[in-house]
């Protein structure tokens, strides 16, 4: 019982540092992994960044604190506590010691959210692996990763990402293609992707010469899935390859205009 | 509520499934042209022309 009252206390003391990390970076959508320390390692760490924090707190607290009081529940010996601190006392040491600790908490998530603005609105997230808030498939799919952009502030300009994905299935390689709509993921690992209009063609094409039946390296005919959303396991996926889009400003005029041709050319110079 | 970037724009595009179906199957024949800079989609007198990032970064470039 009184190894559980030390053990409330010292999660209390180290409470601030953690409630900053997690205000910091593992809020919102698509937040990196946390890192994979051991419950000593992590205690250890959090010990340590909490004495620098309640040390500088302190410097600037000049009421007489009670650590008497402190070191006997810390040490779990209650046998001597009512002579350390009688009842009278104590009542305003505890609701002290309350405000102390809720005040540092509250001011620390806060300092985080604040700090994680910084981070968010200067692009020091996508260039600092130790500021990164998001999850690696985040950047990639918001076009960080774009030549041209690697390690700068800023992604690419975009409309829409047009997505080729290599899938292992029963019957062969298939390449699927489609608008990526949506996308799934559990910590650091990419889970599903949703495509939208997908099309789907053979990875190579057979084909007949004098040696018989052969596969060449040219993708099939596409085929229009039908289906507004296709679901693809990231755990089938063998690659991808992605094209960050942008349509040309005159999209409203197109839009009016139903007939569409199949014939394209080829290149945008 | 969707992860991807999508864009105003490009949420007009997809729905038209005509128009956002013709060009998903343009960027899926000419995979290799996309890839060096887009395609163009001729839609009555209009070309939709649909560039990718390596070919913005030419441009920029």
């Amino acid at each position: 019982m009184n190894i559980a009252l030390s053990a409330v206390i010292i999660f209390i003391l180290l409470l601030p540092p953690i409630a900053f990390y997690f205000a910091f970076s593992s809020i919102g959508r698509f937040p990196k992994s946390g890192p994979k320390l051991g419950l000593f390692e992590g205690l250890m760490l959090s010990s340590i960044v909490a004495g620098l924090l309640h040390a500088t707190v302190l410097f600037f607290i000049h009421d007489r604190i009670s650590f008497d009081v402190l070191a006997v529940l810390l040490g779990g010996d209650l046998k001597t506590f009512g002579q350390v601190a009688p009842n009278e006392t104590f009542k305003p040491l505890f609701e002290s010691f309350i405000f102390y600790c809720a005040g540092l908490t509250v001011s620390s998530i806060i300092l985080g959210f604040v700090c994680r603005l910084i981070v968010q609105h200067s692009g020091l997230h996508a260039r600092s692996e130790l500021l990164r808030l998001y999850n690696k498939w985040w950047y990639l799919f918001n076009g960080y990763k774009v030549d041209g952009f690697i390690n700068s502030a800023n992604p690419v300009e975009f409309d829409i990402l047009f997505i080729d994905v290599l899938v292992n299935t029963n019957d062969g390689t298939m390449l699927y293609s489609g608008y990526l709509i949506d996308f799934v993921c559990s910590g650091e690992i990419l889970e599903r992707l949703y495509l939208s209009e997908t099309i789907k063609r053979d990875f190579k094409k057979g084909e007949m010469n004098e040696k018989g039946n052969i596969l060449v390296n040219v993708s099939g005919d596409p085929l229009e899935i039908d289906g507004d959303t296709m679901v693809v396991p990231f755990s089938t996926v063998i690659n991808m390859n992605l094209h960050f889009i942008t349509f040309s400003t005159n999209i409203d005029n197109v839009l009016q205009n139903t007939d569409i041709s199949d014939e394209t050319s080829k290149t945008v110079k | 509520m969707t992860n991807a970037k999508i864009s105003p724009r490009a949420q007009k595009v997809l729905r038209n499934k005509k128009l956002s179906a013709a060009i998903a199957t343009a960027l899926a024949k000419n995979s290799h042209a996309s890839a060096r800079g887009g395609v163009i989609l001729k839609a009555g007198n209009e070309s939709l022309v649909i560039r990718t990032a390596s070919a913005q970064n030419a441009v920029k470039k």
